[in-house]
């Protein structure tokens, strides 16, 4: 006699889906789409603006595509001012800032979160307490110990004090803290020190974040205005946000040369984010911070 | 023992002599960049200073300009590392005066200096009867119009506020904008707003700034006159920048029939060529006598600073000495007035020609200096324009709230 077995419930495959899902679906991206492009609205509007001539880009009403392209507005941010130092200034300035905070954050965070020594949850706290420190409290002194150093109008005074960062700390302490505490524990076996085990296990396993926060500190160094702007006063020291501010006179405005002049200077950030999004976008999900 | 001494003594000494011989620099700062030329001109007389007085070297250091007053001078005096000569403008003069950084220039107002001086000029930077800076331009507020426009639509250039409302009207109706006012909020759009509230007798307080005055009708009045404007579609509601650009407003593409804004806008308007304009005093009220304002920057002296006396000797040698550098200021470099009698006679020629004369004959006998109203008290006036332009809120209830926020405001002032 043959057994009978129930067959069993299909259910349907997932992507198989009802009109009316399908639509959800569709109005989602829609959405999202619309986002986008709403997003890219002011970057489109910025390069538009960039080839517009200095009637163009105020006239009213507004037009949207220039007349007539006005390349030039981009030689003339670069022979009216010295523009290309200016970028050369901020990309030393923010890449070394990068490369140093990187560095130091890592190794204050990587103690925080393994090494064990009295007061050490009590420091991260001071550490993460400075985050509610708002930049304008601390402006004017650091200002005066940068200017009692001697500082002012050097490329010191754009780096060091940018270096300090508790944010950075905070997300790489976090960042070490879910590591598995086997590898390091093998690697103490094997008489690695603590040194050893930073170097060769934890560093080249916080790439992810390291990159994320590389993005950070590059971009709002890159963006950098108030700070560049008060402990500079050569104007072969300036930083680019610093000079596009310059384009702003009294009684005028050269829009089409500050446009033009934030095209070039938007390009790095944009070039770097392309590149590290997918580390950004996971360094956020790690920290849940944005 | 002695002789140690001896060697301390000959480096003290030594020390003190190297420093003396060592020729000051004086830091004088303000707004701007390298390439504009106005500060070409000045880095120009610096050179020229630096050549004849090896003793004191200065040095022109040019920051942006919307930070020049906020974040760049107030760090640098709340540091100590203040510039020994700088520019202020009317909104932060008393500022500096109260905190002490700005220098009595009692010794350089000699009393020719005085005499050749406008009375108001002088007054404007006076403080318990000392002068704290040295006044140098002169920029007044005029109503510029479209003469084909006005032609066009048969209209007679408006001589008072019904005039503008009339004009305004027709204009519209004919799909013309009537006339461009500040939209936006701040002290530029203050500054143009006063000499319609001078015009009705009134004023925001009294010139000790001891008591306010703005519940008085002419506030409220004033503003009633630019609500109208807004509120009737007489004037934009927004502007592509400041409308002290007059490059970005519609009055310079042919497209508004008027613009109340200041002599500098001659230069733009010319160097575009596309309107056919003129100027004339700005409208009053029916009955009244026009008024209206300039403005303008000073030159302070850091009183703090290391060479106090080398500021204030340079102060004078760029304004108070001769006429060829101040009129080369106002009329080379700039289009503007100077405060001094004297500058103005030697630039007859050039104040003989079309709109300046307008300026200097018709507009500028009417000026009044720009008010010393600290940041708080602008916000307050600007928050009434505002309230009445675009909240449409009745001018006498709008005049009445900024009063109620001037009369605590004022006590908390140094007297």
């Amino acid at each position: 006699m043959q057994r009978s077995y129930p067959l069993p419930v299909t259910r349907p495959h997932r992507h198989v889906r009802s009109p009316g899902r399908w639509l959800g679906t569709a109005l989602v991206y829609l959405l999202c789409l619309l986002v986008a492009l709403l997003t890219l609205i002011p970057l489109v509007w910025m390069i538009l603006g960039s080839l517009k001539s200095a009637d163009e880009v105020v006239a009213y009403p507004p037009t949207f595509l220039p007349h007539h392209f006005a390349w030039h507005n981009y030689v003339e941010v670069f022979t009216t001012v010295p523009f290309g130092r200016y970028i050369l200034n901020t990309f030393f300035v923010a890449t070394s800032v990068t490369v140093v905070a990187l560095l130091f954050h890592s190794m204050a965070a990587y103690a925080l979160a393994r090494l064990k020594f009295r007061g050490r949850d009590a420091l991260f706290l001071g550490i993460v307490a400075t985050l509610m420190i708002p930049f304008s409290v601390t402006l004017i002194p650091t200002f005066i110990l940068v200017k009692s150093l001697g500082w002012l109008d050097t490329y010191w005074a754009l780096i060091i004090p940018a270096i300090p960062n508790a944010f950075g700390i905070f997300l790489l302490r976090q960042f070490y803290l879910g590591l598995p505490v086997e590898l390091e524990e093998a690697a103490r076996l094997d008489g690695a020190t603590p040194a050893g085990i930073f170097w060769r296990i934890a560093l080249p396993m916080s790439q992810p974040i390291l990159a994320t926060l590389a993005t950070f500190f590059f971009l709002a160094n890159w963006n950098a205005y108030l700070w560049p702007l008060i402990v500079t006063q050569n104007p072969n020291m300036r930083v680019t946000q610093v000079a596009l501010a310059a384009f702003s006179g009294e009684h005028s405005t050269s829009w089409q040369l500050i446009m033009a002049g934030a095209t070039v200077a938007a390009l790095p950030g944009l070039l770097l984010y392309l590149f590290l999004q997918r580390y950004l976008i996971e360094g956020i999900k790690l920290s849940g911070l944005k | 023992m002695q002789k140690s001494k001896k060697v301390l003594f000959a480096l003290a000494a030594s020390l003190l002599l190297a420093s003396s011989a060592q020729a000051a620099t004086l830091q004088f700062w303000k707004f701007g960049t390298p390439e504009e030329t106005a500060n070409k001109a000045l880095q120009g007389w610096v050179d020229q200073w630096n050549k004849e007085n090896p003793d004191t070297q200065v040095a022109l250091k040019l920051f942006p300009f919307n930070d020049y007053t906020g974040p760049v001078l107030t760090t640098a005096f709340a540091s100590g590392s203040g510039p020994d000569v700088f520019w202020a403008s009317p909104g932060t003069f008393l500022q500096y005066v109260s905190s002490g950084v700005a220098a009595d220039l009692s010794s350089i107002f000699t009393p020719a200096l005085r005499a050749d001086l406008l009375p108001a000029a002088v007054q404007a930077v006076t403080v318990n009867g000392k002068p704290y800076a040295m006044p140098f331009e002169q920029e007044p507020v005029a109503l510029f119009y479209n003469k084909d426009i006005l032609a066009k639509y048969k209209i007679p250039v408006p001589r008072s506020w019904n005039d503008v409302l009339k004009a305004s009207a027709t204009l519209k109706a004919a799909g013309v904008t009537p006339i461009v006012i500040e939209p936006a909020p701040g002290a530029y759009q203050n500054f143009t707003w006063y000499p319609f509230l001078w015009q009705t007798g009134a004023n925001v307080a009294n010139p000790s700034l001891t008591q306010a005055t703005m519940n008085s009708g002419g506030a409220a009045q004033a503003l009633d006159f630019w609500r109208a404007l807004i509120q009737r579609g007489y004037a934009p509601r927004t502007a592509s920048d400041c409308t002290c650009n007059i490059g970005s407003t519609p009055f310079a593409s042919g497209k508004a029939a008027m613009i109340v804004d200041g002599m500098w806008a001659i230069q733009m308007l010319k160097e575009a060529g596309k309107v056919n304009f003129g100027v004339t005093h700005l409208p009053t009220p029916t009955g009244k006598n026009p008024v209206t304002v300039y403005g303008g920057w000073t030159q302070v002296v850091n009183a703090k600073g290391q060479n106090v006396e080398a500021a204030k000797k340079f102060t004078a040698w760029m304004w108070a000495q001769g006429t060829q550098r101040p009129l080369e200021w106002v009329s080379k470099v700039n289009s503007k007035f100077s405060p001094r009698k004297s500058v103005t006679a030697a630039g007859k020629s050039y104040y003989d020609q079309p709109y300046l004369r307008d300026f200097r004959d018709l507009i500028l006998p009417t000026a009044r200096a720009e008010p010393r109203f600290p940041a708080e008290m602008v916000k307050i006036v600007g928050d009434a324009i505002q309230s009445s332009m675009f909240r449409n809120t009745p001018g006498q209830v709008a005049a009445n709230q900024a009063q109620a926020q001037l009369v605590p405001y004022l006590k908390t002032l140094p007297k």
